[in-house]
């Protein structure tokens, strides 16, 4: 299993279109996805899940993966943060 | 893939798959909604709906949701909750109908718990939190 942390940049957060981005993502891979933030843990995969994390601009999210795919999965899901949910800001 | 309609008051039915289109951003197959509004004729009504589950019947049966418990669409439903393949849930909200669309592979006991729960975990009141 890896781990990282993220921090979140985009200005509205982990909002719904973003949400549903990234369990788009998450749902490309093989390997179990989940995202933790003040110790709630949620599947990566189930939208309504990250979105009662509620996790906003500022706030800081880990990433857990583990599976055949969890290099790639990380790597691709914490490029999705970083790129701003490719909302420009 | 389970079959999703919705029976609600008016065109709330209609605005729920708006946003939740938008929010999920795809189409979204099998799945409809059907208006009941003062001027509605219940029989009309009912052949609507029996010709919607028809269509949206694959095989891994149908949720239907609609809005109050106890009105006239929860009403008109009743007799189709009788049926094996339908399940019909009330207290639509756009959780619930998110949740519905995007877990609807499994069986259909499963998709209808989780829409209940999802409902139900996305009423907060957000000072107590």
């Amino acid at each position: 299993m890896i781990k990282k942390k993220v921090k979140i940049i985009n200005k509205l957060g982990l909002h719904a279109r973003a949400s549903s981005k990234l369990t788009q993502l998450a749902s490309q891979f093989n390997s179990e996805i989940f995202l933790i933030k003040n110790s709630k843990k949620v599947n990566a995969t189930n939208i309504m899940d990250i979105l009662m994390l509620a996790a906003s601009v500022g706030s800081e999210v880990e990433i857990q993966v583990s599976g055949p795919d969890e290099k790639k999965a990380i790597k691709q899901i914490s490029e999705l943060f970083e790129n701003y949910f490719d909302e420009g800001e | 893939m389970i079959g999703i309609l919705l029976v609600t008051h008016g065109e709330i039915g209609k605005s729920l798959i708006d946003c939740a289109s938008n929010i999920l951003g795809n189409s979204i197959n099998l799945l409809e909604c059907i208006p009941v509004d003062p001027k509605s004729d219940i029989e009309d009504c009912q052949k609507i709906i029996e010709n919607e589950i028809k269509n949206l019947d694959q095989g891994a049966g149908i949720l239907i949701m609609t809005d109050i418990y106890g009105a006239t669409p929860s009403n008109i439903l009743k007799k189709y909750s009788l049926q094996n393949n339908i399940e019909v849930i009330t207290g639509l909200n756009l959780p619930m109908l998110i949740q519905a669309i995007t877990n609807r592979d499994g069986s259909l006991t499963q998709t209808t718990n989780k829409c209940m729960q999802s409902a139900e975990d996305g009423i907060i009141n957000i000072n107590k939190k």
